[in-house]
């Protein structure tokens, strides 16, 4: 009796099933295909990561003779790199017209007056007070050194 | 995963390199600690052996000692201009190792070896990912070989291929996809099926 009742509730079980079974939603081909894609991109992810795990596992390291390679080359460019000429090379000495009139300015004005202060000097010299070698002027150069006069030939 | 390159350790990197430009020898030991092993380890893994991929990274050293007087800060990461210097010096060795043929039928660009990984991997697995991989454009192989073993950002790789930071996300992107599809069928083989 007991045997009869339980096969009708599992008869009336599986039928409940089958009709909510069938009125389940089915998987679209979208979702399907979501689905797929994460599986494909799980398989990607996971092959990935194994992949670089044991090619990293097996990448060499440097070894001691190597560093020292690298170390022997960067002491031999160092001194070099040290000399090199950088911010902090001395700066050339200033003068008043560099600070006036800057570097190039400067060099120009200082010329220029050193030429206008020349001309300006040599107007005020009289041509016979003109210095010549050894400091004599014109006036004692028209004496033969001699001291023979033209006129003592006459 | 390695160490990721972050912006501490760039700005770490790039007064460590000041500091050896004004004459600090200590410098270069640390700078040396910091980012031999990094460029050891990317010249072998495109280059396949130890005995050259040392040369490369010594090479790659030398210039950035070079460079440090120059180095103008906050241009470029230290560890990305390296890595340039690194992967060039390696094209131009697998140039060297192929048979020369004339300019205009040389193949350009010039890839690395993509076998070097799929000899590199152990597992079925990796073995898998590393052949799929080797399927990529070399653009492609580049930015995620960057993004999944040396653990930069988008922005390091942009900075280390020289590209935007957009066309980085679109190359690891389309990179996934390719390797994803290409993986799909080897499913079963690498006990997802």
């Amino acid at each position: 009796m007991a045997d009869d009742t339980d096969k009708r509730m599992d008869d009336a079980l599986a039928r409940l099933a089958r009709d909510v079974n069938a009125g389940a939603p089915r998987p679209d081909a979208a979702l399907v295909e979501r689905v797929t894609d994460d599986a494909a991109d799980l398989l990607v992810a996971d092959g990935l990561a194994a992949l670089a795990d044991e090619v990293n596992a097996r990448a060499p390291r440097p070894g001691a003779d190597l560093m020292a390679r690298v170390l022997a080359d960067a002491a031999a460019v160092a001194p070099a790199q040290a000399h090199a000429p950088t911010e902090t090379a001395p700066a050339r000495p200033r003068g008043v017209m560099d600070m006036l009139f800057g570097w190039t300015g400067g060099t120009v004005a200082g010329v220029s007056l050193c030429l206008t202060m020349g001309v300006a000097v040599g107007m005020e010299i009289a041509p016979e007070h003109m210095p010549l070698m050894g400091g004599e002027t014109i006036e004692v150069a028209e004496v033969d050194p001699m001291g023979i006069m033209p006129e003592d030939f006459l | 995963m390695t160490a990721r390159p972050d912006d501490s350790a760039a700005d770490r990197d790039a007064e460590l390199l000041q500091r050896f430009a004004a004459g600090d020898h200590s410098a270069a030991r640390e700078l040396t600690e910091s980012l031999l092993p990094g460029a050891l380890r990317q010249a072998w893994r495109m280059l396949g052996d130890q005995a050259e991929a040392e040369d490369v990274a010594q090479d790659a050293m030398m210039r950035l000692w070079k460079q440090a007087s120059d180095w103008r800060a906050g241009e470029a990461r230290v560890s990305t201009w390296l890595y340039r210097v690194v992967h060039n010096l390696c094209i131009d060795r697998i140039r060297k190792r192929r048979p020369q043929v004339p300019v205009e039928d040389a193949p350009e660009p010039v890839d690395p070896d993509p076998s070097v990984l799929d000899r590199m991997a152990q597992s079925d697995t990796a073995k898998a990912v590393a052949e799929a991989i080797g399927q990529l454009p070399e653009r492609q192989r580049q930015a995620l070989i960057l993004r999944h073993f040396e653990g930069y950002s988008n922005p390091e790789i942009g900075d280390a291929m020289e590209c935007s930071v957009e066309a980085v996300e679109s190359l690891l992107a389309r990179a996934r996809r390719q390797l994803a599809s290409i993986m799909q069928d080897q499913k079963e083989a690498l006990g997802y099926g």
